[in-house]
């Protein structure tokens, strides 16, 4: 998952992003909300984690506007002020989910997991093709349930590829998916990552489109 | 003791006095009226003997050698029962006398009033003596028997009193009781009132007497309503603002857990330096608690030395300012002088804007303090290279938790400290952007006290 961070308490901020990165996320940190605006009409993020005290500009009128705009980024929101009516208000300003801060690190990973999931439209957190089964909470693959071992970015590159099962994702979006702004991009890394995969998993498992991209095919019947 | 009691008690008290008093006075006043009417009956009986004798009704034997005249043989005088009479010559042989009078001798008794004891029984005697007619008329009453009547009068009178000062009493008593009703009902009103409600009780009907009690306790209430109001907005702000590091450290310490190496290392050195932050942040929400108490309630002397402060403020903060590379100039010497100011508080205000100065100049620059002395004030001034205030954040800079910028490290308390100082202790705070050049200018006015003697 690729995760937009708007938040600005440097310790707090610094710690999801690290936090979130051990569990397999990708995450973009903007500390100030009109920094915010023009990432956010950007849609390459899965799930936007917004606080909602930010200096200069109001949380609430920053998701407002993000909503009226017409983008449909799941947003989850964290704040201080945990009252019902806070959270109702935040709720019906457009947020999708809610957390109250201190808030633990696996339960927002979870989160992020769900809404990511409800977008699309899947029953669980389990993405599966033939005898792989993957584990986005964990980053674990199995194969007819014997573990296999992936590092971080294959696993990531993995659950992307499962999760657009019959669809072709471009380098481009693989890209987007696996580095953050501030990581660097090793161009020859991906077909590495490729590689290594068919050797751990099956040849067949991915195929290569030529000048686009890569694609796992549907399970056939 | 009991209002009511007190009042009943002390009207029965004074009322029975009074009418003790009264009855007294009556008894005395209606003894001596009855005297005197009395004695009067005996100078007007005497006094109608003499008339019928010098209107001739009355003929008397005067020769001396007569017998006396018994009263039945002479015109019988008819006198009120148990007024005795007697008629002598004026050399004091009796002429006639009533069959009930006394043995008295008239040479013995003077003219007019007087008390006689005859025969061991007190006796009221008025003598009259009639040259004219040459005789000697005596009237004579006993004692006892005026006695009786005076304490039968006086009986009748007083016995009112005895009866009627009871049910005075009561009647005391029941309109003490009904006196007393508006205060009942503001006893009740208070008592059915929720024990921890801080509403202002109801003046309307209060008793003029009780209506100041009333006032002042409503503006007790309406104090300590602020008071806890500002408290539970304080300890709600501050609630809210210790969650944020609270959520840092929390981070921090749960990628120490699931991570090893580097990113664990720096993970628990975050985690510490939140918890650095968070009890700064709880020092000034601590300090800013001390300023809203009561004065009166500080444990340390209520003034100091202004240059003292100043100059271990500046001790205190040259690590950070050389840490970031800026440079302290101080101007000139602080004359000595005396403020009205705990030495805890000015330390802080003067170490806030310090700070802060310090925390946005950039490395390179330089901040110069500078003092003054005006008849009336000390004038501190703290002049920075940083990025100033923007004007439209300069009426808020000074509220609890407001960051002008994201970048802002700080509690966002620094300056609402200073402000709060500044207003217990009556010193005006200065905030403004240079003229022509990028910078802060901070600073105090401080009334000053007294100042050390010149060398």
């Amino acid at each position: 998952m690729r995760i937009l961070l708007i938040e600005d308490d440097a310790l707090v901020g610094e710690g999801i992003q690290v936090g979130l990165r051990l569990q397999g996320m990708a995450v973009d940190w903007l500390a100030d909300g009109l920094q915010a605006v023009t990432a956010l009409n950007d849609a390459s993020h899965d799930a936007v984690i917004l606080d909602l005290a930010l200096p200069r500009r109001s949380g609430l009128e920053l998701l407002r506007q993000f909503r009226a705009e017409g983008h449909t980024t799941p947003v989850l929101i964290l704040t201080a002020f945990d009252a019902v009516q806070d959270r109702v208000a935040g709720l019906d300003a457009g947020a999708d989910d809610y957390l109250a801060k201190p808030f633990d690190l696996q339960e927002l990973g979870a989160r992020l997991r769900a809404l990511h999931r409800r977008r699309q439209n899947r029953a669980d957190n389990t993405l599966r093709h033939g005898k792989l089964t993957f584990e986005p909470a964990t980053l674990l693959a199995t194969i007819d349930g014997a573990d296999v071992n992936l590092p971080r970015r294959e696993a990531v590159l993995l659950q992307l590829l499962l999760e657009n099962q019959g669809l072709v994702v471009s380098t481009e979006q693989i890209h987007n998916r696996l580095y953050g702004w501030n990581e660097p991009i090793e161009s020859n890394a991906l077909a590495v990552h490729v590689h290594n995969l068919r050797r751990k998993l099956g040849r067949e498992l991915i195929e290569t489109v030529r000048g686009v991209g890569y694609r796992i095919p549907r399970e056939t019947a | 003791m009991s209002l009511r009691w007190r009042l009943i008690g002390g009207i029965a008290l004074l009322l029975s006095a009074l009418w003790a008093a009264t009855a007294v006075w009556f008894f005395f006043d209606v003894r001596r009226e009855l005297r005197e009417v009395l004695d009067a009956r005996l100078a007007s009986s005497a006094s109608m003997v003499q008339g019928l004798i010098s209107r001739g009704d009355l003929r008397l034997p005067l020769s001396a050698a007569a017998e006396p005249i018994s009263a039945a043989a002479s015109q019988p005088v008819s006198l009120p029962t148990e007024l005795a009479c007697q008629l002598w010559t004026l050399e004091g042989r009796l002429i006639t006398a009533a069959r009930n009078a006394p043995t008295l001798s008239a040479s013995e008794i003077l003219d007019g009033f007087s008390n006689r004891l005859v025969a061991g029984e007190p006796w009221r005697v008025y003598a009259l003596t009639d040259r004219d007619s040459g005789v000697r008329i005596i009237t004579a009453e006993r004692q006892n028997l005026r006695m009786a009547l005076i304490g039968d009068v006086a009986m009748a009178v007083s016995a009112p009193f005895l009866i009627v000062l009871p049910a005075t009493i009561l009647l005391v008593w029941v309109a003490v009781r009904r006196g007393l009703v508006p205060l009942e009902r503001l006893r009740r009103s208070i008592v059915s009132r929720n024990a921890g409600t801080l509403d202002p009780i109801g003046e309307h009907g209060v008793p003029a007497e009780v209506l100041p009690l009333v006032s002042a306790l409503n503006g007790l209430f309406a104090r300590l309503s602020e008071a806890f109001e500002r408290e539970r907005r304080f300890t709600g702000d501050a609630a809210h603002e210790l969650r944020t590091p609270l959520t840092g450290i929390k981070t921090q310490l749960q990628i120490a857990q699931s991570a090893d190496g580097a990113i664990r290392e720096r993970a628990l050195r975050q985690a510490e330096a939140g918890v650095d932050r968070m009890s700064r942040l709880v020092s000034q929400m601590l300090l800013l608690a001390r300023l809203e108490t009561e004065p009166g309630e500080l444990s340390e002397p209520e003034s100091c030395e202004a240059g003292d402060e100043l100059q271990a403020v500046l001790q205190t903060l040259r690590p950070l300012a050389a840490k970031r590379e800026v440079q302290l100039l101080p101007q000139n010497e602080i004359v000595a002088v005396t403020v009205r100011v705990p030495a805890s508080m000015l330390h802080a205000a003067l170490r806030n804007l310090l700070e802060n100065s310090i925390k946005h100049t950039p490395p390179g620059r330089q901040i110069t303090i500078s003092t003054e002395l005006t008849p009336t004030h000390l004038q501190l001034r703290i002049v920075d290279e940083g990025p100033g205030i923007p004007p439209e954040a300069l009426a808020r800079v000074t509220q609890r938790f407001y960051r002008v910028a994201v970048a802002d490290a700080g509690t966002g308390l620094g300056l609402s400290i200073v402000a709060a100082v500044a207003h217990r202790y009556n010193m005006r705070l200065h905030l403004e952007n240079r003229a022509g050049q990028a910078g802060l200018i901070s600073g105090l006015d401080i009334p000053w006290h007294s100042r050390a003697p010149q060398p």
